[in-house]
């Protein structure tokens, strides 16, 4: 998309509270709003010279912004909570000094350099911390905000399909090309005005990257919509988490996640002989973590529950492993499921 | 893994049921948690402390709201949905929408027009066209008089046309406005504007800002619900029932009178009750010992709200199940299971008023009579819509008059503009079909049920119907009455986004119709 | 001599004669004064002939004076050899007046200080026009008798007039429509001055007495007391008149002033008589509403619902919001609210204020189904006459809770749909003196329990579908059309 040359671009006039049917004169010039610094009086008034602006030395609130917003992608909260509004009517930074410093740093030390800024972020002591938290603590300082301990938020609607897929080993790492379509309920998907219609995708385009589904704005992909994805109708920066029942129904009952556990069961299956075995070796998958005695103890017992009351030749994939039984592929399809659901499979 | 902290529990949690301990921890960790940023209100007033009171909510003093402060919306976080309080006593306590998507041609229904119908055939005259948008006509269209013959009833006197027999045994319960007004003449964005308050993307429905104000009865159901008939989804799309700026939790909930009623409720194949029970034992004992060592309250909450979706995945199937109804019931209703239809949804509908949800919305497309083809054809089309609605709206009506829910329910129904005085000519030819075109500057809603006057009307058109000469209602003015009934007032019902204290009735001056309150 | 003696002599006869009536009438008004009581309909219809028959003296005494001025030029000397005569006729015809005046007053119920006044002026006029016609001769005499006996009498007609037009179109018929420099100049006022004193905060002074004022006053006020009833003063309206009192309290239709409000307009008892218009329908409806809510004279002025509103107002009625107070809601709430707290962590999501800014609690037990049992409901005893709201709706309580909920007095709305309530717990409800709506639906109640449903005063819906109560049974009066099946 090239901008347009001086000679063709149209006359823009004020629309009177945005009605477009009433048109205030006279016509518009581009400028930059009269708080910042001004655009160099010789500079023709186009793209360019607003990219430039952008990143004059001058100019305070690009690195900022960029920084906070970065912040708030590690740690859950942005040094100014509000990162699509830095004016008086958003949040005061809780670190003021911290933010100035890491905006300079970018911009004069790393050169808007923004993987080296990550390494720095998540390199620091800060980030490093364990996120275990003390009753005193959180009542002190319920939202983390003074940072005395690391980080842990929710993953966002994307990371949670993503994480399932790769915990499975079915995510497909093919990048680019045209939007997918992973399965969607039927008749939930609604275009008003053609007939397209959503035909769940076959093969690899199936186990996608979250980002890579087809979103129209009037009919939005429900698995993210109920994780806060943004419905696209308006310019989102910021996703405010929230914590539904209608979450628990998608991770535990949408096919999407249904396919994943069972691929997961299987991974586990083959991975061992034992059952605590292949409980271990999924919640490696999973958390990326061992488990503690307790959790290996729930987790078995269920596995044994599930075993026992589960009618065989349910679900009808192929068996996994050596001697694994339909029965066994079903229990250990439920405890897969109890992996992706854990508070600790959900939180980073 | 150590375990430091000594709140490790050695026996399990009773199955089925988040005991009593745990309900314990839940309340403290939300007390002690103001984990959502949303939840914080600006205490004091003025704009000036609006941005302090934003920034620092969270560590201003208990007791310092003065009397003219906001009012607090602020929940225990692991039950966003709970009830509370109306700001002044009300008599209604639930809302049923019906929202007619394409715009319902009045003048076949309930505006008796006689000297429309002595011009029938006859060129409109240019003063109705003159500065005027139109969707589709064009040149000198003729006017067309009422396809359907009209007659009084009751007690109240309301004219009513021949195609909706059943609903004439409830004209008496009706308010009938006859002066409704909006600015949009497209179907999109004018139902938008009154379902959300703007004709423009982004801003919460109706339902939203109900459940954010009152919250819900029943905490095993979705608070807000919505349920479509006619075969599409309505112009305005899901954003009818968005939460906008809202919290999400708030949002509409779709649901399907066949099928699954709430996406993903049913549990895989082969899943029995039991073994899914066994698997959430495991995941909130897990999480428990998680919470032991992190101290996160977010896990609390976790905890909660899968026991919730628990209890809705029986709550929600049965509450959507019309097979338990008698047929006498079904067939008073002229529901049949198994479709999709606006019958089947008017009975979920009383079961889930009954069941304690909050706001229920049902919409039935298919009313955009622009007569060009014979499913837009007034004489055609319409007649069918008309049959579709009539006889289970009726019955909606009785049913809930008959459980005394009415005098607490608040039914409203209406499309989001009204049709012109005009026969329709696309392209300024004749068409073979009868239809009309949209006509933003008037238009018929009925209101029926607590806090409405029953029996009369409210405003008035002129002689053609086609503008408003007495009592006009601005959207926002209806939506300021139905907060009222509520229990609201409309400009306390807000919410602090962009810099503004939003709320549904948007920024320009709204008021309460109060000729229609009972 | 002897035709100047017989002259003197006719015309002493003749003085005589014209005096005479006159004394009659005065001694008529002595002792048969109008009293305010009705009498013989053909003396009211020959008395309604006095104010056609008054003005003709009253033209006549004016035009005397207007002759004795001109004529005393010499020029027109000729007009009062005329005054004599029309003199003469003028007595006359004012003492025929009068005795039409005595009748309309004696016999038309009339009363009061205007009514007095007006006649001894009439009488009195009369008197000093026989006066003027004897002292006639009497021009030249030094001390201007004449001039001075004329001159009262042309005063007494005005203001004799001045009474009889108050009389007719009542107190302010002069200075009602004053042009407001010259009613400031005159230092006249406006608005009501006979029985102002009326607080206008109750209903009585606010709504009824306005209407009363400008409907009713003209006739049945403090000048003109039409059978002896006033109706400008609450002291007045229950004193009631001469047919003894015209409101009863609590009683609209037993009440006579109400009575004939409501008559069609030809019928002979019909109020407001003399051709007026009758009263709007939103007047008589509030008046009745006020002679059923007790004819108080202290009830607060929105104490009555439904009223119609007040049509002077021009602007409809808008909503004001009244700010929540918390500090006087927590006061409100301290009572109960430790034993609110305790309920609400016992019974989560089922006991709530019914507003914020209310003390009234709403109980909603629907929502636990069959789990909340008469057990559970025996929780709430202590803090039963604070709900008003109360939903029993499918749940598990049955009779035995009857005591704790016939101890909800408070309560306005009581739903007890498809529970196991019956007869016996309905027949203890008679003391929710407050209930508005009661919802029975689907409950084993029967046709016994009516009579008892039937005392409760407020009550104004009742849901009966799906009982044993079948939908043609006999209903007590006070419930017909409160029923829903």
């Amino acid at each position: 998309m090239l901008e347009q040359p001086s000679y063709a671009g149209r006359e823009t006039l004020e629309f009177e509270r945005g009605n477009f049917l009433t048109k205030i004169g006279p016509a518009l010039t581009p400028d930059v709003p009269g708080l910042f610094p001004r655009l160099p009086d010789d500079a023709p008034r186009n793209r360019l010279t607003l990219a430039k602006w952008f990143f004059s030395p001058q100019q305070p609130l690009t690195a900022r912004t960029a920084v906070n917003r970065y912040w708030e992608q590690l740690f859950g909260t942005g040094i100014v909570e509000t990162l699509e509004n830095f004016g008086s009517m958003g949040e005061r930074p809780s670190h003021l000094e911290l933010l100035d410093w890491l905006a300079l740093h970018f911009e004069n030390d790393l050169h808007w350099d923004m993987k080296a800024l990550l390494r720095e972020l998540v390199t620091s002591a800060t980030y490093r911390q364990s996120a275990k938290s003390t009753p005193t603590l959180t009542e002190k300082d319920p939202r983390n905000r003074l940072l005395a301990r690391g980080p842990q938020q929710r993953l966002s609607a994307e990371m949670v399909r993503d994480q399932a897929l790769i915990a499975s080993g079915l995510l497909s790492d093919i990048m680019g090309g045209p939007p997918v379509m992973p399965p969607q309920p039927e008749g939930v998907w609604n275009s008003v005005y053609n007939d397209s219609k959503w035909v769940d995708a076959k093969g690899p385009n199936r186990y996608r990257r979250a980002i890579y589904t087809y979103i129209k704005r009037t009919s939005g992909y429900p698995s993210f919509l109920i994780f806060d994805a943004s419905d696209h109708d308006v310019s989102l920066a910021r996703r405010i988490p929230t914590n539904t029942p209608l979450q628990a129904l998608v991770t535990m009952n949408d096919p999407v996640y249904v396919e994943a556990s069972e691929a997961l069961a299987g991974r586990m299956l083959k991975a061992s002989d034992t059952t605590d075995g292949r409980l271990r070796c999924g919640a490696r998958l999973v958390l990326s973590r061992e488990l503690t005695d307790y959790e290996l103890a729930t987790l078995h017992e269920l596995f044994e529950k599930a075993r026992a009351e589960s009618r065989a030749g349910v679900f009808e994939r192929p068996a996994y492993g050596r001697g694994v039984s339909g029965k066994e592929q079903h229990a250990m399809t439920a405890v897969a499921i109890v992996l992706l659901n854990l508070d600790a499979a959900l939180t980073r | 893994m150590v375990m430091a902290n000594s709140r490790v529990r050695s026996k399990d949690p009773s199955a089925g049921e988040v005991g009593a301990e745990m309900r314990s921890q839940v309340r403290m960790a939300a007390l002690r948690a103001q984990t959502r940023r949303h939840f914080l209100r600006t205490l004091g007033s003025g704009l000036g402390t609006l941005f302090v009171g934003t920034s620092l909510a969270q560590y201003a003093k208990p007791g310092k709201e003065s009397a003219s402060a906001a009012l607090d919306f602020r929940r225990d976080p692991s039950s966003p949905l709970s009830e509370l309080p109306p700001q002044f006593a009300a008599k209604v306590r639930r809302v049923i929408y019906l929202h007619m998507a394409g715009a319902p041609s009045q003048l076949e229904l309930f505006e008796h027009k006689p000297d429309l119908k002595r011009l029938d055939g006859q060129d409109c005259p240019a003063s109705f066209l003159a500065g005027k948008r139109f969707a589709f006509i064009s040149g000198i269209p003729k006017l067309l008089g009422s396809q359907y013959p009209f007659h009084q009833v009751g007690e109240s006197g309301h004219w009513i046309s021949d195609r909706l027999p059943h609903l004439e045994r409830h004209l008496d319960d009706i308010c009938f406005i006859k002066s409704m007004r909006t600015e949009q003449f497209n179907h999109a964005p004018a139902q938008l504007l009154v379902h959300t308050g703007n004709a423009r993307l982004g801003y919460p429905s109706f339902g939203s800002w109900v459940l954010y104000g009152l919250g819900t009865e029943n905490q095993n159901l979705p608070g807000f619900i919505v349920l479509l008939s006619g075969g599409k989804s309505p112009d305005g799309g899901k954003q009818l029932w968005s939460s906008g700026f809202l919290p999400s939790v708030y949002q509409g909930v779709q649901c399907r009178s066949h099928g699954e009623p709430v996406l993903y409720l049913d549990d895989p194949p082969g899943t029995s009750r039991s073994l899914r029970r066994d698997m959430l034992d495991a995941i909130d004992k897990i999480n428990q010992q998680t919470y032991a060592a992190f101290g996160n309250p977010e896990t609390i909450t976790r905890i909660a709200q899968y026991e919730m979706a628990f209890r809705m995945q029986m709550d929600a199937t049965d509450a959507m199940d019309i097979h338990k109804e008698p047929d006498s019931v079904r067939a008073r209703y002229g529901s049949k299971p198994g479709e999709s239809s606006f019958a089947n949804n008017c009975l979920v509908a009383r079961r889930l008023a009954e069941r304690g949800v909050r706001f229920i919305q049902l919409y039935h497309w298919g009313w955009d009579s622009h007569g060009a083809d014979a499913k837009e054809a007034l004489n055609l089309g319409f007649a069918d819509r008309c049959r579709e609605v009539d006889q289970s709206t009726a019955a909606l009506l009785s049913d809930l008059k008959e459980r005394g829910m009415l005098e607490d329910t608040l039914v409203v129904w209406g499309g989001e503009f009204g049709r012109t005085p005009m026969r329709e000519n696309r392209n300024g030819q004749e068409m073979k079909y009868v239809g009309r075109d949209h006509n933003p500057g008037a238009f018929t809603i009925w209101l029926a049920g607590g806090g409405v006057k029953p029996g009369i009307t409210h405003g008035q058109t002129d002689e053609m119907g086609y503008e408003i000469v007495k009592d006009p209602v601005e959207i926002r003015d209806l939506h300021a009455t139905m907060l009222y009934m509520l229990g609201f007032d409309h400009h306390k019902l807000n919410y602090s986004f962009q810099g503004l204290e939003q709320k549904l009735t948007s920024v320009k001056p709204a008021r309460v119709v109060t000729e229609i309150l009972a | 001599m002897r035709r100047l003696s017989s002259r003197i002599l006719r015309e002493f006869r003749f003085g005589l004669f014209l005096l005479l009536p006159i004394l009659i009438v005065m001694a008529l008004l002595v002792f048969l004064p109008p009293d305010g009581n009705e009498r013989a309909e053909w003396m009211q219809f020959i008395g309604r002939f006095h104010p056609l028959a008054v003005h003709f003296p009253i033209a006549l005494v004016l035009l005397v004076p207007i002759l004795e001025l001109v004529g005393g030029s010499a020029r027109f000397s000729y007009l009062r050899l005329s005054t004599g005569f029309l003199l003469g006729l003028a007595t006359f015809a004012a003492t025929t007046a009068a005795i039409l005046g005595w009748c309309l007053a004696r016999s038309g119920g009339y009363s009061g200080p205007l009514v007095t006044q007006h006649l001894w002026g009439g009488i009195l006029l009369t008197f000093f026009c026989w006066l003027c016609w004897a002292l006639r001769t009497r021009r030249s005499h030094p001390v201007p008798i004449f001039g001075i006996t004329l001159a009262m009498l042309v005063a007494l007609v005005a203001w004799t007039g001045y009474r009889g037009g108050q009389l007719a179109l009542g107190a302010d018929h002069l200075t009602e429509h004053m042009p407001s420099g010259l009613r400031h100049v005159l230092g006249v006022q406006d608005g009501f001055t006979a029985s102002s004193k009326v607080d206008a905060s109750t209903f009585y002074g606010a709504r009824v007495h306005p209407i009363f004022a400008t409907r009713c006053v003209n006739c049945h006020g403090p000048d003109k007391r039409k059978a002896n009833l006033r109706l400008d003063s609450y002291r007045g309206i229950m004193g009631g008149g001469k047919d003894g009192p015209v409101v009863q309290p609590g009683n609209a239709l037993g009440s006579d002033l109400f009575r004939r409000i409501t008559l069609p307009s030809n019928h002979d008892d019909f109020m407001p008589k003399g051709g007026k218009r009758a009263l709007s329908s939103d007047e008589v409806k509030l008046i009745e509403l006020w002679i059923g809510a007790g004819a108080s004279e202290t009830l607060a002025k929105d104490a009555i619902k439904d009223a119609p509103a007040d049509s002077g107002a021009t602007a409809v009625r808008e909503v004001t919001f009244q700010e929540i107070d918390l500090a006087a809601v927590t006061r409100g709430r301290a009572a109960i609210a430790p034993a609110v707290a305790q309920l609400q962590k016992r019974f989560p999501n089922i006991l709530d204020y019914e507003s914020r800014g209310s003390a009234d609690l709403r109980l909603n037990a629907a929502i636990l189904g069959t789990r909340f049992s008469d057990n559970d409901l025996a929780n709430f005893a202590t803090v039963a006459e604070h709900i008003t709201v109360a939903d029993f709706s499918r749940t598990g309580i049955t009779d035995r809770s009857a005591s704790t909920i016939a101890a909800m007095k408070r309560l306005r709305v009581l739903r007890l749909m498809s529970t196991g309530i019956t007869d016996a717990t309905l027949l203890r409800l008679g003391v929710l003196d407050q209930l508005e709506s009661l919802n029975l639906f689907g409950t084993p109640a029967t046709a016994a329990s009516l009579p008892a449903i039937s005392r409760l005063p407020r009550l104004a819906h009742l849901y009966v579908g799906q009982t044993s109560i079948p939908p043609g049974s006999p209903v007590p009066d006070s419930l017909a059309g409160k029923l829903v099946f």
